[in-house]
């Protein structure tokens, strides 16, 4: 995807300070767009942090990050502290003092809408703050840390994150979000027709709300987890059972895959867990 | 019961070209029973009641089916054109939906036989009963040739960066019934490879559609036993065990006492198996 | 003659002319079934039809397991449920009444085995869809038992004992109409 005519700018911020508190580096940054008005695609991966993406009328990325020592307590940098005393390095420490690094990473590519941005320190927390074109097109991967936050998005999502939850809200999709043993908990103001939308989790619960106008056909599935609905359509069974055997229907027992037609139904909405739990609730407007 | 092993007997002499004789005691048994040799007797005129002559088709039917036939014969000449194209310019492959679209307005006639395709779909009803005479020709034709275009755009979805175009390509798989072996072959690696648990699951449950997995078996249990996530270690457990063949679901029950798979899904196995409706 | 399994395997190979054999060899027996089952002529030829559509197009999954008369056989079963699925409000299209009676209405000797054709069809007429398909398949589509129960899914004994169970309940129900009458 790179290559010699990408804008790249790339962040370095060098604190130094005192050891008793950890220090927190804010940095902001607005990212213009090579072709305004076009569709964007934003492709974010933070090892370590929380993202928190917002859509906006605006044509810019307005990016604001925070880093901070993903520890942060003073007892690691007075071990660290100790470590650099007890260090076998040959050189003299005295008279000087211990430096924190907190360099906070951020790389930042644009080539024709199409945007990146990573963070790849892996001692640091990066709390990303970035407000978008509502028609934006997020792929975001987030491995350790906090959450995925995504707020009045309009154009297709796909979100993975290992350790902490994933909440959008005033979206249409079409999403496709994983975790592993956090909840993922959307909120749907309509349904993209386009592509089919997607919601699993290993462990954690998937909590969706539809508004009224919403139109899908809803497929859940969870292994050991409940399904909680709050639809007027009641979950069938739609395992396409091809084979008959000796003529009786084969029967679906754990992880059978149900489906609800919202408003008639429309693209697919499948929310998959193997034991958390399923709820489907309907927003009051 | 001697009644029911005689019944048999003449149904299999009548319906399955049984040619073996009752037994002597059979024989003797048959004689002093009235009742039953009625019984026989009803089975053998049933069976050998010839007054009704067969309904002979219409010309129409045999004008249709060869209608049929040769549009689908031209429809494979197409689409093997097309995919020979397809394949041999990687470059140009069109970069999204809305390329694939554009490229079917192109004035060739391969475009404009897909052009022609869209807009009978567009307005027609698919969902007419075949009694409808005026349309069931075009209908007819028209659903093989939807089926090549349908196994194209699958592919071509399959490919793509975002997971819910490829959500799309396996819906489109689906609509194929899976009748093309390359298609399937597609889903099968991209089930191996996939970095989208939401896509692999995908891919597993149109699986089932297959009427047999052939040689496609081995390497779905392969996958399965080499699996490091569980939903999908877990759904390949459950189209084995549905939709696999005897052997493969005797081999997957013995895995409830070993250590290869997970042990949520060896209790999944053991679970389905003493389910006794199966 | 000719071996329709090997023609079919042809026709998977991408021999799509292959297909015209197998079809006027099936074209009779197949719009008779589709008549059995209580469909009138003309759903029953574009039933035949949309068979051979689906034998054209699932032709790659043909494995040659069983016979092609009982794969496609499988097939017809499957179109006409689809089609029964797709049109749940339209009532059964029989026309076995109407046949019956001009067959009752033909003097002379051929009387008695034109009834008796009659009472056979009403006979067949009122016994469960399950064991008429049964009766079908094998009496007037002519399969063996090997092709039924690769059809039906089924073991042979299990076979067996359905076919014994369909024919015991067509002739209950076959004296019950000769009682009537006489």
């Amino acid at each position: 995807m790179k290559n010699t005519l990408s804008l790249s700018l790339v962040f370095l911020a060098m604190l130094t300070g005192s050891m008793q508190v950890a220090n927190a580096a804010e940095k902001s940054y607005s990212l213009s767009l090579s072709k305004p008005g076009e569709p964007v695609s934003i492709d974010i991966e933070v090892y370590r942090g929380s993202i928190t993406l917002v859509g906006y009328k605006g044509d810019t990325i307005e990016i604001s990050a925070k880093t901070s020592v993903f520890s942060g307590k003073d007892k690691d940098l007075k071990k660290v502290k100790a470590k650099i005393n007890q260090s076998t390095s040959t050189r003299s420490t005295e008279g000087l003092k211990s430096v924190k690094s907190q360099s906070m990473r951020l790389e930042i590519e644009e080539r024709n809408n199409e945007v990146e941005i990573s963070s790849e320190v892996s001692n640091q927390h990066v709390d990303l703050v970035i407000k978008v074109p509502q028609r934006s097109s997020i792929d975001v991967e987030l491995y350790k840390g906090g959450d995925i936050n995504v707020d009045g998005v309009s154009g297709g999502l796909e979100l993975e994150a290992y350790q902490g939850m994933i909440i959008a809200k005033n979206i249409s999709g079409p999403i496709v979000a994983e975790t592993a043993r956090t909840d993922i908990v959307v909120s749907f103001t309509d349904f993209a027709k386009t592509n089919p939308s997607s919601l699993t989790s290993h462990m954690g619960n998937v909590d969706i709300t539809l508004a009224k106008k919403v139109a899908a056909n809803v497929n859940v599935q969870t292994y050991q987890g409940e399904i909680f609905s709050g639809l007027d359509k009641d979950f069938v069974v739609v395992d396409e059972i091809k084979k008959n055997k000796k003529g009786k229907k084969q029967k679906v027992v754990l992880g059978g895959i149900m489906q609800a037609k919202v408003n008639g139904g429309g693209q697919v909405l499948s929310l998959t867990s193997y034991s958390g739990n399923l709820y489907i609730r309907k927003a009051k407007q | 019961m001697k009644n029911q092993k005689i019944i048999d007997w003449k149904i299999a002499s009548l319906a399955n070209n049984d040619s073996s004789e009752l037994s002597e005691e059979m024989q003797s048994y048959l004689k002093g029973n009235k009742q039953l040799q009625e019984e026989l007797l009803f089975i053998e005129h049933f069976w050998t009641n010839d007054a009704e002559p067969l309904v002979m088709p219409t010309d129409k039917l045999d004008a249709n089916f060869y209608q049929m036939l040769s549009k689908a014969q031209s429809a494979q000449q197409q689409t093997d054109q097309q995919k020979n194209d397809y394949r041999s310019s990687p470059q140009d492959q069109p970069s999204s939906l809305i390329d694939i679209v554009k490229n079917w307005f192109t004035p060739t006639p391969i475009a404009q036989f897909a052009t022609l395709t869209l807009v009978f779909v567009l307005g027609f009803n698919l969902n007419q009963t075949p009694n409808d005479e005026r349309n069931s020709e075009v209908y007819s034709g028209l659903q093989q040739d939807i089926s090549s275009l349908t196994t194209v755009l699958a592919m071509s979805m399959l490919q793509k960066d975002s997971a819910s175009e490829r959500l799309s390509g396996v819906a489109y798989s689906r609509q194929t019934d899976l009748s093309n072996p390359l298609l399937v072959e597609q889903l099968i690696a991209l089930l191996a490879r996939d970095k989208s648990t939401s896509v692999r699951l995908a891919i597993i449950n149109s699986l089932g559609q297959l009427t047999s997995f052939g040689s496609s078996e081995q390497q779905l249990f392969t996958l399965l036993i080499e699996e490091e996530n569980l939903l999908v270690q877990i759904e390949l457990c459950r189209l084995l065990l549905n939709y696999g063949s005897v052997d493969i679901k005797k081999l997957l029950t013995e895995q409830v006492n070993q250590q290869q798979l997970k042990p949520e899904v060896r209790e999944f196995i053991k679970a389905q198996s003493m389910a006794s409706y199966i | 003659m000719f071996d329709e399994k090997e023609l079919m395997f042809q026709v998977k190979a991408g021999q799509l002319d292959k297909l015209a054999t197998l079809f006027e060899n099936n074209k009779v027996q197949l719009l008779n079934y589709f008549i059995r089952k209580g469909n009138n002529r003309a759903l029953s030829e574009d039933l035949v039809q949309e068979t051979f559509m689906r034998v054209l197009a699932y032709r790659t999954s043909f494995s040659g397991s069983s016979t092609f008369k009982s794969w496609m056989y499988g097939i017809a079963r499957n179109t006409v449920a689809e089609h029964y699925r797709k049109n749940k409000n339209q009532a059964l299209n029989c026309d076995m009444d109407d046949e019956e009676l001009t067959n009752e209405q033909t003097l002379g000797e051929e009387f008695e085995t034109e009834q008796q054709t009659a009472f056979f069809n009403k006979s067949l007429a009122s016994i469960s869809p399950e064991d008429r398909e049964i009766i079908i398949l094998s009496r007037f589509q002519q399969l063996n038992y090997q092709e039924i129960s690769s059809l039906l899914d089924c073991n042979l004994n299990t076979l067996k004992s359905r076919m014994r169970n369909a024919v015991s309940k067509l002739q209950m129900n076959y004296q019950k109409l000769v009682g009537e009458i006489s």
